[in-house]
């Protein structure tokens, strides 16, 4: 099948379909290419609520996030369950199959929304077997939540990010017993929110500072060895032994750019590097949500892809948008930036989050303060809203996050 | 206490008066047809006195059958066919000849020569239309050459011209008033629709006075009165509006990106692009669509020459059908149309191949193939036509089809109306009125009064009785689409010369 246009969106999850809003808003004619068999990507499994704050100034579920937000959409069209080939950035055209057969599509603007995949277990590379048994949290969440399965009867979780936290209480919640959640780091790794409502309210133990060392079992997994770290590593005599027969792994997410790596520009982290027209180093490819950086709240990814898709339409039909400014650095108490240019024509928001726990945290940009949090963690994105009109940046725009004791 | 205002849709087959009240339902219909005069092959007319007194009788029939005072009227909105010429006596007000109507094609050779004199891009440009006997100026020409001391009268200013509203117009206002509006203005190729005047090039290159034409009016405008012999009153006339534009108006498509679709015995597709005109590049016509509160709109236009003509051919000349309702229960009896497709090209091809040497084919048939599939092939080829024309606006424009709002007879057909959205990939939009181009009328009317407000208080009443949401998979709508463009190229250039 060939077809041709204005706007074509890769993923339909919460950032494809924010451009999917943003495009149609703009009059382009839009096409989504999602692999599964319907919208939604990971909201369909996310069966808990914290989605729509901002959105919709409601607490939704995914599923009634993914539902509220397609209502309001008009008529688009999609491919489902397609795989894409490769794009010719250079002539435009996309190509790909399903169970149609092949499609070539071509296209004036083209919008990433390709999320992020899990971190495997295996690439922490504990010693030991590698036995059934050991899944990565968002795949226990799609066994339990969409195919019905329990994943095992006695598990353990590592890693305390959101979604760490979240599987714990999901197991638990299902009837099997979880012994508790392991953290290498000393702090949660995710929201305060999920902390206090997934494992303390369900006496889930939470145990810092301790990581799993080894993995028993043949065929399917028998038990963890677990033991304190400091300062990243093991501290000798803390050894235990937990017999589990299953482990959720929540290890960290991986921006999903592997189509695009030889064209597009990705940051360290492997994510797109975007400006704030969330437009990539390719004037008329765009870039949205956990594919540029990863993000806890899903508002947020929906906002960036409304952002993306609106520039991709105007590109589409003709528009010029402005070029880059300025170019933002993180420098001290900064991990990462959602953006790291800026056209400095409009008033922008970025996402951000701190290395490490802050108290009494400031954001300072280009020496003033802009912001300030109280307790700021690396596990919650900190928005900043950057107005040029306002602030006369400069070519470079430098950002940090330091306590205000230390000001 | 003005309750109602009057629409008089003056058709290619019938004069109408349809009265409205304030929440657009109708409170009486009227209809009288009147003679379609036949002079030779390809020749229409039409007498103005009988379009006129047809016109008015089904107007004083439909106030008495609904029972209400004139006085209750609030003001009438005219709408009419578009570019049928009619010339007259200034002083008597009688015609000097029979109305030439849109479809006659006597000044085709007017139209070759004026296409060899190298005009074509000129009165493009200008106007938005192609050259073609279709549109009033070369009929005015005909008129002034071939009626006995026209030409010398009309230098003298004793002569008018009016497309069909004007005509009426003028008699309603007892002779007082010579308007028209933006609408029916630019299908006379002689309406500069940028400069919104008349365009003396284009007089003088066809050798037209312009003491002959009417003052041009938004369409939403008080035109002037009626003279109290009509109906005992004088009702303010307050709306003009060619058909067509009439019925997107009706339609409720006042913004850019709106379209409608009439499905007649042809199909006219007209879609607003808001105040920007579009020149074509794929064979439709730009158009005014209408003047309003000081602004213009224009449309981009397309007609498809056989649409519910080809449904009454499976009837009359097939007869495989008994009734052009039987089709919609025949085509949903199969489930797909087994490779088989209809190119109703009776007449050439319309917009956007404009050959008018195609002609009639069906093409995949097999030993299965059943009356069922030829029915079905025949429903199909109708919404395909239609996404041709859309297709083609949308590039013209650069426009994206958000959604298409029907009438006309073949809306009642749930399966062409389900597979046009499939086809289309957007929702169909069937209101409850099925009026519409009347009810555009009365709406423009309505405006200028202050009956309506504005146009907020208008779309309160417009209803959708269903939307039409698009199902079919995306593959399989571009499989079946381009299967059908593979069969229109095989119609193409069938006729010899």
């Amino acid at each position: 099948m060939k077809a041709h246009y204005d706007v074509v969106i890769l993923g339909g999850g919460a950032s494809g379909l924010g451009a999917v809003k943003g495009s149609l808003e703009g009059g382009a004619r839009v096409l989504l290419v999602e692999r599964e068999n319907s919208t939604g990507g990971v909201l369909n499994q996310c069966i808990h609520t914290g989605f729509g704050l901002k959105v919709f100034k409601k607490e939704l579920t995914g599923p009634e996030f993914h539902e509220y937000y397609k209502k309001n959409l008009g008529s688009f069209d999609s491919l489902f369950e397609s795989t894409i080939l490769g794009i010719d950035f250079k002539n435009r055209i996309i190509s790909g199959i399903n169970s149609h057969g092949i499609f070539e599509i071509s296209f004036k603007a083209l919008v990433l929304a390709t999320g992020a995949r899990e971190k495997p277990f295996e690439a922490l590379r504990i010693p030991g077997g590698r036995p059934s048994g050991i899944f990565t949290a968002g795949f226990a969440q799609k066994l339990i939540n969409i195919e019905n399965y329990l994943p095992g009867k006695r598990a353990s979780i590592i890693g305390s990010g959101d979604i760490g936290m979240i599987m714990a209480r999901r197991l638990k919640l299902e009837g099997i017993e979880v012994v508790g959640v392991f953290e290498i780091m000393p702090y949660p790794g995710g929201l305060t929110r999920n902390v206090y409502q997934c494992l303390i309210d369900y006496d889930i133990p939470l145990h810092l500072s301790t990581s799993i060392i080894r993995v028993h079992g043949k065929s399917r997994i028998e038990g963890i060895t677990v033991c304190e770290f400091n300062d990243g590593k093991p501290v000798s005599g803390t050894e235990k032994f937990i017999p589990v027969d299953t482990l959720v792994a929540s290890v960290g997410l991986i921006p999903e750019n592997d189509l695009v790596k030889e064209d597009i520009e990705l940051s360290k982290g492997e994510g797109v590097i975007v400006d704030d027209l969330m437009r990539t180093n390719i004037p008329f490819v765009f870039a949205g949500g956990n594919n540029i950086v990863i993000h806890d709240l899903v508002d947020f990814v929906s906002i960036e892809g409304e952002i993306a898709g609106k520039y991709a339409a105007l590109v589409s039909k003709g528009g010029k948008l402005p070029e880059r400014k300025a170019r933002l650095i993180k420098k001290e108490g900064i991990r990462t930036l959602s953006i790291d240019y800026a056209t400095l024509t409009k008033p922008f928001t970025v996402y951000l989050r701190v290395e490490h726990p802050i108290r009494n945290c400031v954001i300072m940009v280009d020496g003033k303060k802009k912001k300030y949090i109280v307790n700021a963690k690396p596990s919650e994105m900190i928005e900043l809203e950057l107005n040029p009109d306002k602030d006369h940046f400069g070519s470079i725009i430098e950002i940090k996050a330091i306590s205000k004791e230390v000001l | 206490m003005k309750k109602y205002i009057l629409a008089l849709d003056q058709g290619t087959t019938s004069s109408r008066a349809i009265l409205f009240n304030r929440n657009h339902e109708i409170i009486g219909i009227s209809q009288k047809e009147f003679n379609q005069i036949y002079p030779k092959p390809g020749w229409v007319e039409h007498d103005p006195m009988e379009i006129l007194s047809t016109q008015i009788e089904v107007a004083r029939n439909v106030i008495k059958k609904a029972g209400i005072s004139p006085k209750e009227i609030d003001s009438i909105g005219i709408t009419n066919q578009r570019e049928t010429t009619i010339l007259w006596h200034r002083h008597t007000g009688k015609p000097i000849y029979n109305a030439i109507v849109w479809q006659c094609r006597r000044t085709s050779q007017l139209c070759e020569d004026l296409k060899n004199k190298g005009y074509e891009k000129l009165i493009r440009n200008k106007t938005g239309l192609v050259i073609d006997a279709y549109f009033s100026g070369t009929k005015i020409k005909w008129l002034l050459e071939n009626v006995n001391e026209a030409q010398e009268k009309a230098k003298k200013g004793e002569i008018l011209f009016g497309t069909v509203d004007s005509w009426l117009l003028y008699n309603l206002t007892g002779g007082k008033v010579h308007a028209t509006d933006y609408s029916n203005a630019s299908r006379t190729m002689l309406f500069n629709i940028h400069s919104l005047e008349w365009d003396t090039d284009i007089l003088s290159i066809l050798g037209i006075p312009k003491k002959l034409l009417p003052t041009v009016h938004p369409s939403s405008y008080v035109f002037g009165c009626t003279s109290k012999d009509y109906f005992g009153e004088e009702i303010p006339i307050g709306g003009i509006t060619g058909d067509q534009q009439a019925a997107l108006f009706g339609q409720n498509c006042f913004k850019e990106g709106m379209a409608k679709n009439t499905y007649g015995t042809g199909s006219f597709l007209l879609m607003n692009t808001g105040e920007t005109p579009y020149e074509s590049k794929h064979g439709l016509i730009t158009t005014i669509a209408w003047g309003i509160r000081e602004k213009i709109y224009y449309a981009l236009e397309g007609s498809i020459f056989i649409t519910g003509a080809a449904v009454q051919w499976l009837r009359d000349g097939l007869k495989i059908i008994n009734s052009a309702s039987e089709t919609e229960k025949l085509a949903k009896k199969v489930k797909d149309n087994s490779g088989v497709y209809f190119v109703p090209a009776f007449v050439g091809l319309g917009a956007p191949y404009w050959d008018m040497y195609a002609r009639g084919l069906i093409i995949g048939i097999t030993r299965d193939t059943k009356r069922e599939h030829i029915v079905r092939a025949t429903l199909e080829a109708i919404a395909y036509e239609t996404r041709e024309v859309i297709e083609a606006m949308e590039k013209d424009s650069g426009i994206t089809l958000k959604s298409l709002r029907v009438d006309g007879g073949a809306v009642s057909n749930s399966f062409l109306m389900q597979f046009q959205s499939d086809i289309l990939g957007v929702p169909v939009h069937k209101p409850f009125v099925s009026e519409l181009t009347a009810l555009g009328a009365s709406n423009f009317a309505g405006l200028s009064t202050g009956f309506y407000e504005n146009l907020d208080e208008i779309s309160k009443h417009y209803k959708i009785e269903r939307v039409y949401k698009p199902k079919m998979d995306l593959t399989n709508r571009e499989k079946l689409y381009s299967q059908w463009k593979k069969a229109v190229l095989r119609a193409l250039e069938w006729k010899g010369n």
